[in-house]
């Protein structure tokens, strides 16, 4: 079962007396939004993730473009979350919400412009359990900030914290940042920075800034981040040495036969590649087992196919992990920011600038099918096994 | 025992009866008839006796006596017998006699009375049919109905037309159909029934007291009304004097007002008044002591003075005397109330603006205030029985000087209308009062000028578009009768309700349309339009107290608010379309450039306004914005509200990708194929949102600029955005360089630096 989230926005359909009753003034979302009301502030659900199951019951927690956690019943989910938590002020962004089992305990961490917020998932149980709506305060049990970076010039400007990843071998932290530090690595238990890798001189691989981390477990605490550079970097997480780096557009083009594109929505075929000027990014990584998909777009997008066609594209890639081998490709028309394997239908979906949600076959890399979604901007998928649900 | 004692016997026995007899014979008629048998009886008898006597001569003696004695008894008994009889049938006589008296008296009353009951039959004949005409007419009259006959007619026509449940109101009412029945109706107050009927006399006592009753009642009201007329006299006796007074007493003294400010004009009024050429000298040597500080206080209070002084003047005071006359004239009463409103704010302005008390932004009870030089209020005399209000307004005076000096002069002017030059150009507003729909209906004549004449007053206030008539229950009624003669003529062609359409199309295009707030300001209180009501509902509910009040200072504060936001609307539509690439860089209002932004600091922008052009769509532009080689195509929609409904602008990429965003909700197949841009989208949100970033609220002119700076602003947005493009494709991705764009909807750190709005919205 699917269920989309209500949102979206039309300018045309607004009307917006600014100069006669100023009361009137209308709050778009540029995508969408976690209250509809006229008076709320909306804001864009930039991350979202399905709680433990309790007794039965699970939550639907979103972080907001707005500094606001909001939490769901994930079985009447409604226009107005039952709890809102104001993690940091309005005008900073929260970008991943993660729930992780640390010391028998399961903690939401929270990351974005604050940096990362860890907070105890049984404050919120308990904040339900008391029946108490609406707006509450709670205080994260720790905090983690990113060094002061060189590259954010503007006094006060926070470096935001994109994605985090939690590896519970080594009870340790990952979070990307939006600097040149790469991904930051913290111990969860003594709280304290262990290292930074990705952007630092000596083991430099990513060139700009990071959208996305996953940890493995294994043996050599596999980490892999992505970002803006448009390469899939593979970390050994214990050492903080890089193992291999990916680029997904070399990577794609020395495999044009098992990358198909698709061209004006008639379907996906014939064999072409990336440009020298196409700027891909990689924006989201999940995987199923030993196969990694990831995906993102291409700025300019002046590859050779679309040559008459549109400036930006996305793709869709998957690999074998322990081989770290190119296993299919799909170049579209519309650029993705999530992926995420549901494991009721077997399938990766994924969802971007398109406003439709994606289904690839998780095994051969092909598109199944494709479904409307309500926001025309998808920035997070979530799945959940039981219920069977999806969010967007 | 022998026959002649048998006789004797017998003889004594009658006469014994008959001496019995003749007691009770007298009384008794039975007695008449055994005396009539005795009678018979005795004569039997004495014949009996004679024929014995004739029979037998050869008797003895004794025998013969004994007959003869008893034949002379049956005599003397016969005679004893008739003269009984004789008595009684003498008494009979008289009785008969006497009882035949009494029947001739008798039958003579009988005739008497037959004759009179034969006169009273038919007199109650003739009644029985009788029509009292006017109990009838009051009859119909208190039931509230015309006549019988007009009833049955009605209910002819209501039968024909099918509405055969008719529902009066009163079941009674209904059954009344005849003369009779109303009269009953009106007096027994009930249904008619067998047993109330006026015409049974039995209901006489009840009629009377219902009649005596009703006639007190009527006495009563006619003393009332009598004395009620007298009062009528006496008011109508003081309105003559008071008219008198109006009519020769207030023109002597006004008149006397002005002939007595006549002089004081002429010493503070005109260009050529001794006072203004004091004042100018006062000036001039103002000027030249201007470095002397300590004369600037003696300045100012000579300058309070003389604009004291000004008020004196006045002028609008000498027009009263005129206004007067109109009050006189056969201006109809709203219209007068119109011309007195509209007058008097323009005394109140003028006066205020020369104390500098007039203030827009003001909010005591003399802000509020705003007006324009050149404001004109006339009445003229359309026909002999049609009367205008003429609210002449300059349109070159409202208009900001910053609009003339951006834009140039031809941006006023319309160039394909024959409008008269910018600076001269006016608007006039003709109000004119329709008796029949009771109504005042505002009409704008722009001189041509289509882009600020047409639908200038729609909507000046939420909901009040004119498009229905304030006066609802007429409006109501005419609808009943419309829909009453359309089903009548139903059979009838839709060309000539085409015809009727253009009609009244023609129509209100000559007289205008009947706007809300000119009925009050014409002191007509029609309740608001329904969504006026609805709005000032909702917003009660919401707690929220703002509402606009509709008074003279609020219609003119939103009229002259239209005329400026229009004539703005225009220059700088007209002023982008004539420039076109030459309009680079796009101006911008001058209270939002930063004073400290030079043309060096101010950042240069690779991305130029190629084209302006206008869309078969009245109200839809397409600005071509170009950069290097990539093209931009901005699409805006102006609504008729400007800028109360602030522009729309939606962006397209040369390849066909929007930045407007299309959920699959209302997605359909025509857009289906076309792309998303989210870096337009966030321009668009940008522009189309933040809306408070395009004006500078304490400067109410800059709301008028907001189309411009929107432009002016993606284009610089879409600048910053190529531009990164570009930078993000160069190679030189080194590190330590400041990063571009941040988070996961990659959004650009950088974004409205190179705005030109950037210095002012950062407060510097």
């Amino acid at each position: 079962m699917i269920r989309l989230s209500p949102l979206s926005t039309d300018f045309a359909a607004a009307k917006r007396f600014f100069f006669q009753g100023s009361t009137n003034e209308y709050s778009y979302g540029s995508s969408s939004s976690c209250k509809k009301s006229r008076t709320s502030t909306s804001g864009t659900i930039f991350g979202s993730a399905f709680s433990p199951a309790r007794s039965g019951k699970t939550y639907l927690v979103a972080c907001t473009s707005n500094g606001l956690i909001c939490v769901w019943d994930s079985i009447c989910i409604s226009a107005e979350p039952i709890i809102r938590v104001q993690a940091s002020t309005a005008d900073k962004v929260l970008y991943d919400v993660q729930f992780i089992a640390s010391s028998g305990e399961t903690l939401l961490v929270v990351s974005g412009d604050p940096g990362i917020l860890v907070y105890k998932w049984s404050a919120f149980l308990n904040a339900i359990d008391d029946l108490i709506d609406g707006n509450i305060v709670l205080e994260p049990i720790a905090k983690f900030k990113p060094h002061p970076s060189p590259q954010v010039m503007a006094f006060g400007e926070p470096v935001e914290i994109n994605c985090t990843s939690y590896s519970a071998l080594d009870n340790m932290l990952y979070g990307v940042a939006g600097d040149s530090f790469g991904c930051y690595q913290w111990d969860l238990e003594s709280e304290k920075l262990v290292g930074t890798f990705g952007g630092g001189a000596k083991n430099r691989c990513n060139g700009d800034y990071l959208h996305h981390v996953m940890s493995v477990p294994n043996n050599n605490n596999l980490v892999l981040t992505a970002g803006e550079d448009g390469a899939i970097t593979f970390w050994n997480g214990k050492e903080r040495k890089l193992i291999e780096t990916i680029n997904v557009q070399d990577t794609m083009n020395k495999n044009k036969e098992s990358v198909s594109w698709q061209i004006q929505n008639k379907g996906f075929g014939s064999t072409h590649q990336w440009s020298n000027g196409s700027n891909l990014w990689v924006s989201c990584m999940d995987r199923k087992g030993d196969w990694l998909a990831a995906v993102g777009g291409s700025e300019s997008g002046n590859n050779v196919s679309l040559r008459s066609g549109p400036n930006t594209a996305g793709f869709m890639a998957t690999w074998h992990l322990p081989t770290r081998t190119f296993n299919s490709g799909c170049v579209t028309r519309e650029s993705y920011n999530a992926i995420a394997y549901n494991q009721n239908l077997d399938s990766f979906v994924s969802g971007g600038n398109d406003g439709q949600l994606t289904f690839w076959d998780s095994a051969t890399g092909e598109c199944t099918g494709r479904s409307g979604c309500t926001p025309s901007l998808i920035y997070t998928l979530s799945c959940s096994a039981a219920p069977s649900m999806m969010v967007a | 025992m022998p026959p002649a004692k048998k006789r004797r016997i017998a003889a004594a026995a009658a006469a014994a009866e008959l001496a019995e007899s003749t007691t009770t014979t007298q009384t008794n008629d039975s007695a008449q008839s055994k005396l009539l048998q005795q009678h018979q009886h005795a004569l039997d008898t004495l014949l009996q006796t004679v024929d014995q006597l004739s029979s037998s001569n050869k008797l003895d003696n004794n025998n013969l006596s004994e007959s003869i004695l008893s034949s002379t008894l049956a005599l003397a008994n016969l005679k004893s017998l008739q003269r009984q009889i004789a008595l009684q049938v003498e008494t009979q006589a008289n009785q008969s006699k006497e009882q035949r008296v009494k029947v001739e008296e008798c039958s003579l009353l009988l005739e008497n009375l037959t004759y009179e009951r034969n006169y009273l039959q038919k007199e109650i004949q003739s009644l029985e049919g009788w029509k009292a005409d006017d109990l009838e007419k009051m009859a119909w009259a208190e039931l509230g109905r015309t006549s019988a006959t007009t009833t049955k007619r009605s209910t002819n026509e209501m039968k024909e037309l099918g509405e055969e449940d008719v529902d009066m109101g009163d079941a009674t009412t209904n059954d009344i159909t005849t003369a009779e029945d109303a009269i009953n109706a009106y007096l027994f107050n009930t249904a008619t029934t067998s047993s109330m009927d006026h015409r049974n006399p039995t209901n006489h006592t009840a009629i009377l007291q219902k009649l005596q009753s009703d006639i007190e009642t009527r006495s009563s009201l006619i003393t009332q009304l009598s004395q009620s007329k007298s009062k009528l006299k006496e008011l109508h006796q003081k309105r003559e004097e008071l008219s008198g007074f109006l009519n020769h007493q207030i023109p002597k003294k006004v008149k006397e007002l002005e002939k007595g400010a006549e002089s004081l004009n002429a010493f503070f009024g005109g260009q050529d008044g001794v006072w203004s050429d004091l004042w100018k000298v006062d000036k001039r040597s103002g000027v030249e002591k201007d470095d002397h500080d300590d004369n600037d206080d003696d300045d100012l209070k000579k300058k309070k003075k003389v604009q004291s002084a000004n008020m004196l003047i006045n002028r609008p005071s000498f027009d009263r005397s005129k206004r007067f006359q109109l009050a006189k004239s056969n201006l109809p009463p709203p219209l007068y109330v119109l011309y007195v409103q509209l007058a008097g704010y323009k005394d109140a302005w003028e006066s205020l603006e020369k104390v500098g008390e007039c203030d827009g932004n003001k909010s005591n009870v003399l802000g509020g205030y705003v007006g324009a030089s050149g404001m004109e209020v006339t009445v003229e005399k359309n026909t002999e029985s049609d009367w205008r209000v003429v609210l002449s307004l300059s349109i070159s005076a409202i208009v900001p000087s910053e609009v003339a000096s951006t834009f140039g002069k031809g941006g006023s002017s319309n160039s394909r209308s024959s409008s008269p030059a910018p600076g001269q150009s006016s608007l006039s507003i003709v109000f004119s009062y329709d008796k029949e729909d009771g109504v005042v209906y505002a009409l704008v004549d722009a001189d041509g000028n289509k882009d600020v004449g047409e639908g200038l007053l729609g909507s000046l206030f939420p909901d009040d578009d004119g498009s229905t008539l304030p006066n609802v229950s007429l409006s109501l009624l005419k609808t009943e009768e419309e829909e009453d003669e359309a089903e009548s003529d139903g059979g009838e062609s839709s060309n000539v309700a085409m015809d009727n359409t253009v009609e009244e199309k023609t129509a209100e295009n000559k007289k205008g349309k009947a706007y809300y707030w000119c009925q009050v300001l014409s002191g007509l209180n029609f309740p608001p339009p329904f969504n006026m009501i609805d709005a000032v509902t909702d917003q009660s509910e919401k707690d929220t107290p703002f509402a606009i009040q509709i008074c003279t200072k609020a219609v003119m504060r939103q009229l002259l608010r239209r005329i400026r936001a229009r004539q703005t609307l225009s220059s700088l539509v007209d002023f982008l379309g004539r420039r076109g690439q030459f309009a680079n860089p796009i101006p911008i209002h001058p209270k939002m450039k930063c004073d400290d932004a030079s043309d060096n600091n101010a950042p240069t922008l690779k991305a130029k306004l190629q084209s302006w052009s206008k869309e078969e769509d009245m109200k839809r532009y397409v600005a071509t914005i170009k950069r290097k080689s990539a093209t931009l195509k901005a699409s805006v929609t102006i609504s008729d509200n400007y800028p109360a409904e602030p522009p729309v602008w939606s962006l397209q990429n040369e390849d066909g990708s929007v930045g407007t965003a299309s959920s699959s909700q209302n997605n359909s197949s025509s857009n289906a194929d076309v792309l998303f841009d989210a870096s337009l989208h966030r321009i668009e949100c940008h522009v189309n949102q933040d809306l408070n970033k395009f004006v500078c609220e304490d400067v109410e002119a800059t709301f008028d600029w907001v189309l411009i700076h929107q432009l002016a602003d993606i284009i610089s947005s879409w600048d910053e955005l190529m531009s990164a493009k570009e930078e993000g494709n160069s190679a030189n991705k080194s590190k330590g360089q400041e990063r571009i764009r941040k988070g996961k909807d990659r959004k650009l750190v950088g974004f409205g630096e190179k705005s030109p709005f950037f210095w002012y919205r950062n407060g510097l």
